[in-house]
């Protein structure tokens, strides 16, 4: 014990990383795919750091989460200008759209978004909410939208995105979650 | 599901909530009391679920009060204890508090801060309660609060507490604010074998001869458990080395100062803080919590512009790293101190740095965060 004097290197510091913020509403399951992310980034050997809107929440409000990976320590746990985007609520894609970095992409909801026309910032629509209803299962909309933007970004490797979501994953839900993984999976072919 | 290792390491993705309760279990910890409150209520949800899994024993008890007091009282039977709460918890523990330090029972009490005061802002950001853990029961007192920035620090940060706490017979703190309760991050869970776990100093001699505050061989006095066959008095009062009241004034004064040097002879032992950049520093940083993170960031950002900007992030909150903070204001020509309160540290600054320039806070109280940007444009101010 005792004073720690410690250092670390400045290139540890100015790394590229993801900043990768998801929005939607109270219920969709946004903290579970922030969770998800995150978990999965590190079972990819990165660093992860994820964080939510903790208020008084209830189902239909407004509700996001952040998540941050790189493959250095992570200094500022918390997204400023998010690289990625994940929408799926109007009220969200509206909000947050304008924080996106130059560059960034945008990955929203078919059924749930209408995107505005922006310069300098990529937009994908997936049909995450209508490939759940498919499967039966609307409240899986948050884990297809998570696997189409790994799978269009390369971010993480689908076997860790696959491991994170067998870790937190109910065991009831087990199944059908892994559906939604392939069904997003398969969107970056579409 | 098999879990990931890394050197013989568990690696989890936990939240802070999750990460103090497992390192209190870790620590030894086997009773929580607690009155859940946010931003710390999923670390009574956690205890309630996890001591009994381990032999231990969780109560919710009627309100913050009394959970201080029955975290006392299990102390005294020799356990390690913890409750977590936030502000107005905080507060209301105050006095049993007070009681803890005077009658010198091991207790670690984990406030995740939020707004205030009062109820304030219950899900939101605030570090709030700086000078009421140091000045918040009456009378003078021994303080350790410690604040990690990181989570891997938060788990290591939990431990020492409980060493700390055992070892000087006190309360001691973990303030984390809401960003860290609520963040979760990777962890490599350390395996045992990597640190010590310390046991409060327990009586040599038979009952018969046990003096509860016999003081002559250490400034910290061996503590018998109850039930154990050692039958002893304590109280709030001013007490003798008897542990039953006296009014004498020389005993007070004595026995007074030696509480305070349980901390103030172990300063060494005790302090912990982290130096960033700090050598060649022209304007200082002092920052805690996760507004040392936002200032890392904003450290980087002008060492880009050509400032020679450094932090020093302390670890102990108290005892606060003077020595560190006196260096630092030696060398640069202002100090910046943000913080999510409208300036509370920085009188602790202003009364140790010495700084020939400036010491400005960084202030915010709404529940947001401090950004980069924010501790920068102070920065470039100082430059």
């Amino acid at each position: 014990m005792g004073p720690a004097l410690l250092s670390i290197p400045q290139s540890a510091i100015r790394n590229p990383q993801w900043e990768i913020l998801i929005c939607g509403f109270g219920g969709q399951g946004v903290l579970f795919a922030g969770e998800l992310l995150g978990r999965a980034g590190m079972r990819a050997g990165m660093e992860a750091a994820q964080s939510a809107s903790y208020g008084a929440e209830a189902r239909g409000s407004a509700c996001h989460a952040g998540v941050v990976l790189s493959s250095e320590q992570i200094p500022y746990p918390k997204v400023r200008r998010p690289d990625l985007l994940m929408a799926m609520s109007q009220a969200g894609y509206d909000k947050f759209v304008p924080s996106v970095e130059s560059g960034g992409t945008v990955i929203y909801d078919a059924d749930l978004v209408k995107p505005k026309q922006i310069e300098g910032i990529g937009q994908v629509s997936v049909g995450a909410t209508a490939a759940a209803t498919e499967l039966g299962r609307r409240g899986i909309a948050n884990v297809v939208m998570v696997s189409a933007a790994v799978a269009l970004t390369g971010i993480i490797p689908r076997e860790a995105l696959r491991q994170a979501l067998e870790e937190q994953s109910p065991s009831a839900y087990l199944d059908v979650n892994l559906n939604a993984l392939e069904a997003g999976w398969k969107m970056r072919e579409s | 599901m098999p879990q990931q290792q890394n050197n013989g390491r568990r690696v989890v993705f936990w939240p802070g909530n999750e990460v103090i309760p497992e390192a209190a279990i870790a620590a030894g910890c086997r009773f929580f009391a607690g009155y859940p409150i946010t931003p710390s209520s999923e670390m009574a949800h956690i205890m309630s679920r996890r001591l009994p899994q381990v032999g231990g024993v969780f109560i919710q008890m009627e309100d913050e009060i009394a959970a201080m007091g029955a975290l006392i009282g299990a102390s005294l039977t020799g356990e390690k204890v913890m409750t977590a709460t936030s502000g107005p918890g905080f507060s209301l523990k105050q006095e049993n508090i007070g009681y803890a330090s005077m009658i010198e029972v091991p207790c670690v009490v984990v406030n995740v801060m939020r707004g205030g005061p009062s109820t304030g802002l219950p899900t939101a950001l605030g570090q709030s309660d700086i000078m009421q853990a140091r000045w918040g029961t009456h009378g003078d007192r021994p303080v350790i609060a410690l604040t990690p920035s990181y989570l891997d620090e938060a788990y290591m940060e939990t431990i020492r507490a409980f060493n700390l706490a055992e070892k000087f017979r006190m309360p001691v703190f973990v303030l984390l604010d809401e960003v860290i309760g609520h963040l979760s991050e990777k962890i490599e869970i350390p395996d045992p074998s990597e640190y010590e776990l310390v046991e409060r100093p327990r009586p040599k001699v038979p009952p018969e001869q046990y003096i509860p505050y016999d003081s002559s061989e250490s400034d910290i006095p061996p503590l018998a458990d109850y039930f154990s066959g050692y039958r002893f008095h304590m109280t709030g009062l001013n007490h003798d080395k008897t542990g039953f009241p006296t009014t004498n004034p020389a005993i007070c004064q004595a026995e007074n100062e030696r509480m305070m040097r349980k901390v103030d002879a172990h300063l060494s032992e005790i302090e912990k803080y982290e130096e960033y950049l700090t050598e060649d520093a022209d304007v200082g940083v002092i920052a805690f919590g996760s507004t040392a993170r936002a200032a890392m960031v904003a450290v980087n950002d002008a060492r880009e512009r050509g400032i020679k900007a450094g932090l020093l992030r302390p670890i102990t909150l108290w005892p606060f790293p003077e020595e560190a903070a006196r260096n630092l204001g030696k060398r640069s020509k202002g100090i910046v101190v943000p913080e999510a309160n409208l300036g509370q540290l920085i009188y602790e600054v202003q009364r140790v740095a010495g700084c020939t320039g400036p010491v400005v806070g960084v202030n915010k109280v709404g529940g947001v965060p401090i950004y980069p940007g924010e501790i920068l444009a102070k920065i470039e101010e100082l430059a």
